[in-house]
């Protein structure tokens, strides 16, 4: 038997892993940049000069490093040759599409690559060219927003005709990158031209090492044995305020500077417009004391920006040679940072899990304890022939049985929560899992939060308890009717026991078998059936979170979610298997 | 007549029970007709599937039949014809609303509202009971069980709702079916044991199952995803399916003159039983329902012909695991022995032969797959995922009542008939087990 618990076991390696892939592959297909929603969404797309477009990017590719995602996905992939191997590299997603996409519709990689690359470069020089006429400069930025997203033949060729009819009118300020975008033409004429379909065809593995996303997601990229030196960390996190303290005072300085030259100034003119005025000497005086005082601005100036340069200097050299860690991986519990408001996924699980468990283990508790008996109790009416109570039993239990709670949960809240059918219906409150504000109120006693608690959660922990204790009640009925058959009962029963004795001893202790095994399906089925309860009554458990997390695209906390999920079902199926093994002599472990 | 009397049952009982008939269905068919609970079920079963087949024509804004101008129309059935693309309307159907239309003479569905017309006089939740606006001139009827906030007709949503049930019940069990009389036949067949196979075959099935993979998954990738993207997901798995039979079919053809090679003809057993339970087990530890919602919130563009696939191919195991059981006692029989003896192909003796026999337990887990198919669907439209925000159900009707707490007939209505139908499949599947219960049999 401990060979079988321990096989068992081993099972559960290979089957975690399994589940654990299969989450990443959704969690890799869901829909967005996950990148773009850390940001908040706003892309600096084709505004700026080549500075804003660069910083851009940086801002982008810094994003997109925190969240693991500048990694190869998985340690190998199955591809087909034409697909380059570091198609990852390329840090912006729609841009990583777009590639893929043209790759799949020409199988060409190299000419792809070099389309794209030629693209990118008339961006930055179009970035670079200040004085173009305005209209013709807003054709060009649309026109290559838009071909860094299209892969469809006929709309690529309508921009990018658009763009050369428009360079060709005269002075528009663009001349310089008419060229260019003629070669751009010619290379995706060339694209066009020279497709390698067949490469599609030609199936490659390709490996790309331990450093990968999924890797990172699952055993995380901390050093497991040492622990981190974070000394560095926390001297860049210095230099990084000293620096934000230092810009505002040269930001001031400047503004002070060019305050008093425009003071300077207008005195200029005045002196200038006046010429032998009353008193140009005192003028002069302020003249000069703003020179001076502007010159000391300016020596000031020059010192912080000198320590600035020294500071981000250091900043910059330690940095570089410093590892940079994403994640300390799941199986050290680190789940990453929910997408909406970065808050630790570990964090907000751990709040809605507290208002979970309560409710279920209330909702698990109630259910057995009510079902276990109720369950033999109506086995013996069946067998004593009552026939009335057993009929009224059983049909009771199967209709609560059947019930959706979701549909119960609704009824109770609309006719039980409000006084809007009669002011003697207003018996619970609508929404919530407490009222009080504990932490406001610290004199409340424990007794008054319990039945604030309790006040609220009376529905929803009905709600979520009449289908499974109706539920083990039938089991339980049906598993003990089924042992009683038996020829051992039988047997006690001719041995002269009492009829009490044959039952709870006998009968009980045999029919509890599926009982057991139920208890599997028990944690899955609590945390799912708790979604439309939490949600009716608005309580901030898992069910609402899981919820809140899908409709909000937050990918981290959805998927965390069903990982746990996942992990639960089969921590309790192991369970179940085990105590079963345990208390079923005639189970066989083969 | 649906719901026959005691004295009447019995006498179909008898009928049943005397009757020449001692094959094995007529012996399950009689047990089953003795449970008079699932008779009533299978009868309201009849009912419900009867409301759904024609909901069109019982909640319709459109009339069965009209005269206009002195012309005659079926609009009814115009629209299927409209629908296929085969005709068009009139211009004068389309500028004036089918309600409003000065008819010489009509005959409108008993419900005269589709599930998405809006009535504007009795939009903002109009009681059953209650006061309801009627504009002179149209041809609008009582909004029979109240309207909810934009004016639709809660019964119309309901008729139309039922359709939507069936339909999700009926194609995702269908599919659940499928693939589990697959791996449930193979593996009970064949057991850790039975299977042996070449060497070359298993190579080459191996062989071309990846390059079917790869094939469609990564050459035809984007058509795939466009194809399911943009809503046709049958297309798209018609593709996967049509590479996958291809490939695998070419690789037994190759088969048949590689096994003469001496190496490669060389049989080894597959323990396919093994595989395929790992395989269940590895299933039923993905909690089905949390997965269904992050699969179908991944889904660009809802359709309730999403939800349908994804339902039946998480809920197949249970189907899978009864026909395991069933055809790993049967193969043992003697009739599979001689049917072997005679030579049959190994597909044959399954298909005609085991399987039939295999098929009585599958109908209970059918009958409960549906309970919950339809539950499903309920819920997920309940909580607002999956399903189109335009498609009206059960689930987003009784969801609207936490809206408007007043609006009663919102909580009550849908959520009844969920529980009715759930309960009428319950029902049938408990009558089914009791009638296929050995040990209950006298």
């Amino acid at each position: 038997m401990f060979q079988y618990i321990i096989k068992r076991i081993l099972i559960f390696i290979p089957t975690f892993f399994v589940i654990s892939l299969l989450i990443f592959g959704l969690s890799k297909m869901a829909p967005g940049d996950p990148v773009l929603v850390v940001m908040g969404g706003n892309d600096s797309e084709g505004v700026g000069q080549r500075s804003d477009l660069l910083n851009g990017e940086k801002a982008y590719a810094q994003v997109a490093e925190r969240l693991g995602l500048d990694k190869p996905a998985f340690y190998f992939v199955f591809t087909s040759a034409a697909y380059p191997a570091n198609l990852y590299e390329i840090s912006k997603q729609n841009h990583r599409e777009t590639i893929s996409r043209l790759i799949d519709a020409y199988g060409n990689a190299a000419a792809v690559m070099d389309y794209y690359n030629t693209l990118k470069n008339v961006y930055y020089k179009t970035a670079d060219i200040e004085n173009a006429r305005h209209s013709i400069e807003g054709t060009a930025r649309n026109c290559m927003n838009d071909l860094f997203n299209e892969y469809e033949d006929g709309v690529i060729m309508f921009k990018l005709n658009l763009l050369k009819d428009s360079l060709a009118t005269p002075d528009n300020g663009l001349e310089a990158i008419q060229g260019d975008w003629n070669d751009l033409i010619e290379k995706y004429q060339y694209l066009k031209d020279n497709p390698t379909k067949t490469e599609l065809y030609l199936p490659t593995i390709r490996s790309y090492g331990i450093n990968t996303q999924y890797h990172t997601w699952m055993f995380g990229d901390y050093p497991w044995f040492s622990s981190v030196d974070s000394s560095s960390h926390y001297r860049i996190e210095a230099l990084s305020l000293e620096i934000i303290d230092l810009v505002p005072q040269k930001r001031s300085l400047n503004n002070s500077i060019s305050k008093l030259r425009g003071r300077n100034y207008t005195i200029q003119e005045e002196l200038d417009r006046v010429g032998t005025n009353a008193s140009p000497d005192s003028l002069r005086q302020v003249l000069a004391s703003n020179e001076v005082q502007i010159e000391e601005y300016l020596s000031n100036q020059k010192t912080i920006q000198v320590s600035i340069n020294t500071l981000s200097a250091e900043r910059d050299s330690l940095s570089s040679n410093l590892t940079r860690y994403t994640s300390k991986g799941f199986l050290r519990g680190d789940f990453g940072l929910s997408y909406i408001d970065r808050k630790e996924v570990s964090l907000k699980l751990k709040d809605a899990l507290y208002w979970t468990l309560v409710m279920n283990f209330f909702a698990i508790l109630i259910s057995y304890l009510i079902s276990i008996p109720l369950g033999v109790k109506s086995a013996l009416w069946k067998l004593k022939g009552r026939k009335l109570i057993d009929s009224i039993n059983t049909a009771f239990l199967f209709i609560l049985y059947s019930l959706p709670n979701f549909w119960i949960g609704t009824i109770l809240l609309v006719f039980f929560t409000t006084a809007e059918y009669s002011e003697m219906l207003d018996w619970f409150p609508t929404s919530g899992a407490q009222d009080l504000d504990f932490a406001a109120h610290p004199d409340t006693t424990l007794w008054m939060k319990f039945l604030d608690i309790a006040h609220h959660l009376i529905l929803p922990i009905f709600c979520m308890t009449y289908g499974s204790f109706a539920y083990l009640s039938r089991q339980m009925r049906g598993s003990m009717l089924g042992v009683i058959r038996q020829d051992y009962i039988r047997t006690a029963r001719a041995k002269g026991l009492s009829e009490r004795k044959v039952i709870w001893k006998h009968a009980f202790r045999n029919s509890l078998f599926p009982i057991i095994t139920l208890f599997s399906s028990i944690f899955p089925r609590a945390l799912s059936g708790s979604i439309a309860i939490e949600l009716i009554y608005a309580i901030p458990g898992m069910g609402q979170l899981a919820l809140m997390s899908i409709t909000s695209r937050d990918w981290p906390v959805v998927f965390t979610i069903v990982m746990f999920a996942a992990i639960l079902t089969m921590i309790g199926n192991l369970i179940a298997d085990i105590l079963y093994a345990i208390v079923d002599p005639r189970v066989s472990f083969k | 007549m649906f719901f026959l009397n005691k004295k009447r049952t019995d006498i179909i009982t008898q009928s049943i029970e005397y009757s020449e008939d001692k094959g094995y269905w007529s012996i399950v068919r009689k047990q089953f007709y003795k449970n008079r609970l699932a008779v009533w079920s299978l009868h309201i079963f009849y009912v419900i599937l009867f409301v759904a087949i024609s909901a069109d024509f019982i909640a319709n804004e459109r009339p069965i039949y009209c005269e206009l101008d002195g012309e005659s129309h079926f609009p009814i059935f115009h629209q299927y014809l409209v629908d296929l693309g085969l005709e068009t309307w009139d211009e004068k159907f389309v500028s004036t609303k089918w309600l409003e239309q000065a008819y010489d003479y009509a005959i409108f569905p008993p419900i005269t509202y589709s599930a998405t017309t809006r009535d504007a006089k009795n939009n903002k939740f109009k009681s059953p009971f209650g006061v309801q606006n009627f504009e002179e001139g149209t041809n609008r009827g009582w909004h029979y069980l109240g309207t909810e906030r934009i004016g639709q007709d809660v019964a119309a949503g309901m008729i139309h709702g039922t359709r939507t049930a069936m339909l999700v019940g009926l194609v995702a069990m269908s599919i659940a079916t499928l693939i589990g009389l697959f791996f449930g036949a193979i593996s009970g067949y064949f057991g850790d044991d039975r299977l042996k196979v070449s060497r070359i075959r298993i190579f080459l099935n191996i062989l071309g199952f990846i390059l079917a993979i790869f094939f469609a998954f990564i050459t035809n990738g984007y058509i795939i995803a466009d194809l399911i993207g943009n809503g046709n997901l049958l297309s798209g798995i018609a593709v996967i399916l049509a590479w996958l039979i291809g490939l695998l079919v070419l690789a037994n053809l190759l088969t048949i003159p590689l096994k003469k090679i001496p190496v490669f003809s060389k049989k080894v057993t597959v323990a396919l039983d093994v595989i395929v339970m790992r395989f269940i087990e590895i299933v039923n530890s993905i909690p089905l329902l949390i997965l269904i919602l992050a699969i179908v919130a991944i889904v660009e563009k809802p359709s309730v012909l999403f939800v349908m696939v994804i339902i039946g191919a998480v809920s197949w195991t249970g189907i899978a695991k009864f026909i395991r059981a069933e055809l790993l006692r049967i193969r043992r029989l003697e009739y599979i022995e001689a049917a072997q003896a005679f030579g049959y192909s190994e597909f044959r003796i399954i298909w005609r032969h085991a399987l039939p026999n295999a098929l009585a337990p599958v109908l209970i887990a059918i009958a409960f797959g549906v309970a919950s198919a339809i539950l499903t669907e309920a819920f997920l439209s309940f909580i607002g995922v999956g399903i189109p925000d335009d498609q009206v159900t059960w689930g987003s009707l009784l969801k609207l009542s936490r809206d408007k707490f007043s609006a009663w007939w919102l909580a009550i209505f849908p959520g009844f008939a969920i529980f009715i139908t759930v309960t009428i499949f319950n029902l049938i599947g408990e009558g089914l087990t009791e009638a296929l219960d050995p040990r209950l049999r006298e």
